[in-house]
């Protein structure tokens, strides 16, 4: 989707001395806009074909100070906190080495501070150089009946989409997690985006590994553009109708498989969305419906028992969000 | 030099790009760029796919024998786990 603004926004970062450190623009707001397409498409303001046009996005001043970022697309408008940047702050603290992976943001809290700052944009926009028509394909809704994966009603939940799993499915994950607590591992996940007249319903029902050309260690998953195409093509062969819904990953204890040794099971706990899984996330699974679960070692409890957390988007900002797990399939 | 029409899509397929009058001597770089833009994609480590290889940024695409209509993927590099700390 294409954003227009009469400012130019500009991520500074500080240091205590109050000294500029880094700044860099942003120029990424498509969350926003899917926030907005996805919400007026929800509730049916919007009609699912994915020509909604470009979508502005604008400062919102208060007292001279930016206050809010307001987007505003097909008509409608919408206003934003401005932490709503915050994931993005956090991942050029790590690409731009503001941070280092090792250190973990606690340790640079109160050392570094980011601000937006819109600029006026001087003069006309950058004419682009390419003839180029982006076209925004539909969200893949498809109208069938809960009924017919064995969910006789959606869970109630306070989030404007009911996240369904399929018990074999989790049960599977969580063994992969289980066996492997020597190296992250993931998964693509697909099923379908379903609705109904009252709801929609992320109904996760598949997986693909995500295997080729990625390196891991117990506490990354590089991914290449070669895993993404490996992924997609795969997808592809197996002809299914299910779309593609996000991933799954582990997150190993630090003491690996010698974790199991510590009986009773400590009190560490690594299931958590890392500044890491939030690029991830943005960068490749960016669709409002898209989503992301976490296995990892709870407190308290064995590492070959994980725990779950599933996260996804609300409100232009990946969050922890619910989820409930059915027993059933595609009838 | 003859121009050319070619398509880049996400690796998902949600956003198609299709690019009109398109030299062949354009490099990789540029075109990602421009691309990347377009579609507003997060300014991570996205690069240019064609039949499954990742194509080099100074490369033009008359080298990596890019044909009128081929299909391009635009994917990230990117790198997930508990390393990074908390958000």
């Amino acid at each position: 989707m294409k954003h227009e603004s009469s400012h130019r926004f500009f991520l500074v970062f500080r240091d205590t001395s109050g000294a500029t450190v880094h700044e860099e623009e942003v120029t990424d707001f498509l969350a926003l806009s899917h926030d907005l397409a996805f919400s007026a498409v929800r509730s049916g303001a919007l009609p699912n074909d994915g020509n909604w046009g470009g979508a502005r996005i604008e400062p919102v001043w208060e007292d001279g100070k930016l206050s809010r970022i307001a987007a505003s697309l097909a008509g409608r408008q919408k206003t934003y906190d401005v932490s709503v940047i915050g994931d993005q702050a956090r991942s050029l603290f790590l690409a731009r080495g503001l941070l280092k992976p090792e250190e973990g943001e606690e340790e640079k809290e109160g050392l570094l501070t980011w601000k937006l700052e819109p600029r006026e944009r001087d003069g006309q926009a950058r004419e682009r150089k390419l003839r180029m028509s982006v076209t925004q394909r539909p969200y893949p809704l498809v109208r069938r009946a809960l009924s017919e994966f064995g969910i006789q009603r959606p869970p109630a939940t306070e989030e404007p989409t009911s996240l369904l799993v399929s018990a074999a499915l989790l049960a599977e994950l969580r063994e992969s997690a289980a066996n492997c607590l020597e190296r992250e591992r993931a998964d693509v996940l697909t099923g379908y985006l379903v609705q109904e007249p009252e709801n929609i319903s992320i109904v996760v029902l598949g997986r693909i590994p995500a295997e080729v050309d990625t390196t891991s260690s117990v506490a990354h998953i590089s991914f290449s553009p070669k895993t993404f195409e490996a992924v997609r093509k795969e997808h592809e062969r197996r002809g299914t109708d299910q779309v593609i819904l996000g991933w799954a990953h582990n997150h190993p204890p630090p003491c690996k498989q010698e974790c199991l040794m510590t009986v009773p099971a400590c009190k560490t706990e690594n299931v958590f969305f890392s500044v890491a899984d939030r690029c991830v996330h943005r960068a490749s699974f960016g669709a409002p419906y898209m989503v992301g679960l976490v296995f990892g070692k709870g407190a308290i409890r064995r590492a070959d028992d994980p725990l779950v957390r599933a996260y996804g988007w609300r409100d232009g900002e990946v969050r922890e969000r619910s989820y409930a797990v059915f027993v059933g399939g595609v009838k | 030099m003859q121009t050319m029409t070619i398509e880049v899509a996400d690796w998902s397929r949600s956003q198609v790009a299709e690019l009109a009058d398109i030299p062949p001597d354009m490099t990789v770089g540029e075109l990602l760029d421009e691309v990347q833009e377009a579609m507003s994609l997060p300014r991570d480590n996205f690069h240019l796919l064609h039949d499954g290889e990742k194509l080099n940024r100074s490369a033009t695409l008359q080298e990596i024998g890019v044909e009128p209509g081929d299909e391009l993927t635009i994917a990230p590099e990117v790198s997930a786990g508990n390393r990074s700390g908390r958000a």
